[in-house]
């Protein structure tokens, strides 16, 4: 006798199921791709922390600048874009710089703003300085943070995605990483938050920036800078850092011994780091700008940043991170916590890289 | 791993899935625990062994009291269980509070005492699952449940994942019957358990997490807002934790639901409530049974004088104060509401008599009743007593030292909740989506979380009752 599958009435309600789970999926991305139409994202939204007073800013005055310091907050903390403009001007050149600092970027995250700011076609930007960032996965905590979903973007999730492909992870790990890529994205698509914005705008009105920004990222000067010791008086969490970091002093200085003391395995360059490496210098000279790696003071050798310079998809690269060349920059006197400079700590970086600009730009014969 | 989030999603559909896959009763129910273990495992993976360690406590205990043993024997063995599950509260939960407190007490009588702290990590859901190995353990020696055969069974009923991490507090009577018997998916009520997981996702995700940030604004430093910013923070609150709690609850039921398990209602619509008795009777009714079944009657519940049935009222809302939160504030909050409860035994004994204008009566009970919540909610909510007593100063009396306004804009949306809550309690709009073709309420569903998601708040705020 002929089995027929369709008979079988168990097969039928499977099935049946099946249908009703595809026409559910079917509206759902329906009513999703509507809504998109009808309301689209704001292109820089207004409630992500530092991120859009800095896109917003820099929107506004795009022209004004003709250098960038695109990093995450050992750039945001450390470039003092008055004092670096003033150290040049004392040599003959005319800078006009603004810090893209933003706290806790990685590298994918800032390719994409990168973009974005290239996007906005600044006519007179001429040098990109780009702080060289780990990490490549998104955190479980932020995965529906405004801010994660804002760059999650089907087309540039798929770069990153690719860029984890070739990455040497293993395979787990490359799951969890493209994972945690995917989630933001999955929320951007079907426009999680975006009417939700509205209804916090509506209920929190003006007290809703203060939320976001209790104390503008812009820094006083608005250049971009904000020191940790701006924040520092005003917010428990920055004072009890710098307190955890002087209790903890002695191991910060078994770990700065130990950096002087390492020496640099020349490792390859991690693929999937070198694609979004090359990408970023691309676009930058594209523009017709000049794309510059820095090294913070930090307690990492990175030795894959030093091989990818080597290896040419970094083509200039300022380190920083030597504590017998920059013995003060590691001093504990100048610093605010393990990572990152308090305000003297900082007026010297500048200063210092300022020097390393100018030294630079000589040698390359730009007056 | 929150309800609201996407992992969530995917788990559930994998352990729905394969759960409904499964021929053999006892093929679903390994999977249901492993399932739970993992899903507890995502918070904290250490705490396992106290979840297992209960069960194997309780279960044990339930197989010596089955078999027949003197009363004082059979005492001994309650007192095994209850020292161990309350053992556990008092570590993890209540130690350090404990410790505070005495210390605090002898510096006041002059003796300096420094409390040794310990640093432990309150274990998520604690005080949902002890409570509910503690209704197993007592109803056992009481006769009312025979005890389980299968450690399977036990184990299920203890870790069942939808329930596990805030409630609600499921009774062993009523659970582990429905685990004996094999769950049929045709009995399943699919699109009731899709209709209420939808709106406990709405409650949390798109009402309570929006008024979160409000929320928190507000209680962070009340005294620099006006009093009538104190209204609109503390009736934001009375949103916010309703929302969350009983939209999470609605969610639990309705997971637990597609699985093929009845869990108790939880909610019923409290803030209508006319009275506090009745109040109670519908908020967080799971608790508050449960104190009521194993606190207030063993207590001897109204089997005596005035005084005494006052006494174990307030007894049992100070400790059902306590099971919130290791700090005063929870306990002012239980006495608040223990006030209420004897306050209205007295008025409702004298007004027996008197049963005019019943409408006028309702509707000054309602006003009264919620008001009362309010104002209690505030010690619930505030970080300390100095923030509350501003907080009550400003709510009470209007009287605010604070020049910030949150602005009147909330009162828009307060009236359009109120609205939607209105159409609920009387059933508006709950019977056409059960009397649709099933394609149709798969489009409408579509579309509806479709529709839903933009509102979802992206400032990520967990479940208020997870650390309870």
């Amino acid at each position: 006798m002929k089995y027929s599958f369709y008979k079988h009435k168990r097969t039928n309600r499977f099935f049946i199921y099946l249908f009703y789970c595809a026409l559910f999926l079917a509206t759902f991305s329906g009513g999703t791709f509507l809504i998109r139409i009808l309301f689209p994202r704001p292109d820089i939204p207004p409630d992500i922390p530092v991120v859009s007073a800095k896109l917003r800013h820099f929107a506004r005055h795009k022209d004004n600048y003709n250098t960038l310091f695109l990093g995450s907050s050992r750039t945001y903390r450390h470039v003092m874009p008055d004092l670096f403009d003033r150290s040049m001007a004392k040599e003959g050149y005319e800078i006009n710089s603004f810090n893209l600092g933003i706290p806790a970027l990685q590298l994918p995250e800032a390719h994409f703003y990168l973009n974005k700011i290239l996007a906005m076609e600044p006519t007179k930007l001429e040098w990109v300085f780009v702080e060289y960032l780990d990490g490549f996965t998104v955190r479980t905590e932020n995965l529906s943070t405004t801010r994660e979903i804002y760059w999650h973007r089907t087309k540039f999730t798929f770069f990153v995605t690719q860029a984890i492909f070739v990455s040497d992870y293993n395979l787990l790990l490359k799951l969890q990483v493209i994972y945690s890529h995917f989630i933001p994205t999955l929320y951007h698509m079907t426009n999680v938050g975006e009417a939700s914005r509205i209804i916090q705008e509506f209920l929190l009105g003006d007290h809703r920036e203060k939320l976001i920004d209790p104390i503008s990222p812009l820094g006083p000067l608005e250049d971009g800078f904000l020191s940790l010791e701006e924040e520092h008086k005003t917010q428990d969490y920055y004072q009890n850092r710098h307190q955890n970091f002087l209790d903890n002093i002695q191991s910060y200085k078994d770990k700065v011994n130990s950096l002087e003391t390492q020496t640099v395995p020349l490792e390859t360059t991690k693929p999937h780091k070198a694609l979004v490496l090359e990408e970023m210098v691309e676009s930058i000279e594209a523009i017709g700008a000049t794309p510059l790696f820095l090294l913070a003071p930090s307690l990492d050798k990175q030795p894959d940043l030093i091989r990818a310079h080597s290896e040419g998809y970094v083509p200039t690269l300022f380190l920083f991170n030597d504590p017998t060349k920059f013995p003060n920059l590691y001093d504990e006197s100048r610093r605010f916590d393990r990572d990152h400079l308090n305000d003297e700590g900082s007026r010297e970086y500048t200063k210092l890289l300022a020097q390393r600009f100018v030294e630079y730009l000589a040698q390359n014969g730009v007056k | 791993m929150i309800f609201t989030e996407f992992r969530f999603i995917i788990f559930f559909i994998i352990v729905f899935c394969l759960y409904w896959g499964l021929q053999k009763n006892w093929y679903r129910k390994v999977w249901l625990l492993l399932c739970s273990y993992a899903f507890y495992a995502a918070w904290d993976w250490r705490f396992l062994s106290l979840i297992l360690a209960s069960t194997i406590i309780d279960y044990l205990v339930g197989q010596m009291l089955s078999k027949p043993l003197l009363q004082s024997y059979r005492r001994n063995l309650l007192l095994v269980s209850l020292g161990t599950n309350l053992g556990l509260l008092a570590v993890f939960k209540y130690y350090n509070f404990f410790a505070d407190s005495a210390a605090s007490l002898l510096h006041l009588l002059g003796l300096e005492v420094h409390a040794h702290q310990l640093e432990v990590i309150l274990p998520v859901g604690i005080s949902f699952y002890t409570f509910q190995t503690l209704s197993y353990s007592i109803d056992v020696y009481r006769g009312k449940l025979k005890a389980v055969e299968s450690f399977l069974d036990l184990a299920v009923y203890v870790a069942f994942f939808p329930q596990l991490v805030a409630g609600p507090i499921v009774r062993a009577a009523d659970f582990l019957p429905q685990l004996l018997k094999p769950r049929n998916f045709s009995q399943v009520k699919v699109r009731y358990c899709l209709m209420l997981f939808l709106i406990g996702f709405i409650k949390k995700a798109c009402i309570s997490d929006n008024f979160a940030p409000l929320v928190d604004r507000y209680f962070s430093s009340p005294e620099t807002y006006t009093a009538l910013s104190s209204w609109l923070g503390v009736l934001s609150y009375t949103v916010q934790i309703y929302c969350d709690f009983s939209g999470y609850s609605d969610m639990a039921i309705a997971c637990a639901g597609l699985l093929g398990y009845e869990l108790c209602l939880n909610f019923d619509f409290p803030y209508f409530a006319t009275n506090i008795s009745s109040f109670w009777r519908r908020w967080h009714i799971s608790l508050s049974s449960w104190l009521r079944d194993y606190l207030y009657i063993p207590l001897g519940g109204n089997r005596g004088s005035k005084l005494f049935t006052y006494k174990n009222l307030m007894v049992t809302m100070l400790l059902g104060g306590l099971w919130h939160g290791a700090a005063w504030t929870f306990i002012i909050w239980g006495a608040l509401h223990g006030v209420a409860l004897i306050l209205h035994r007295e008025w409702s004994r004298i007004m027996a008599p008197h049963q005019q204008l019943p409408l006028l009566r309702e509707s000054l009970g309602l006003f009264l009743t919620f008001y009362w919540v309010c104002v209690t909610w505030i010690f619930f909510r505030a970080v300390d007593f100095e923030s509350a007593f501003t907080i009550v100063k400003s709510f009470i009396f209007l009287e605010s030292s604070g020049s910030i306004d949150l602005g009147i804009r909330s009162l828009w949306i307060f009236a359009l909740l109120v609205l939607a809550h209105w159409a609920a309690y009387r059933g508006w709009f709950s019977e056409w989506w059960q009397r649709i073709p099933a394609w149709s309420f798969a489009v409408f569903y579509g579309l509806a979380v479709s529709a839903m998601l933009p509102f979802v708040s992206t400032s990520y705020t967990p479940f208020i009752y997870f650390q309870f």
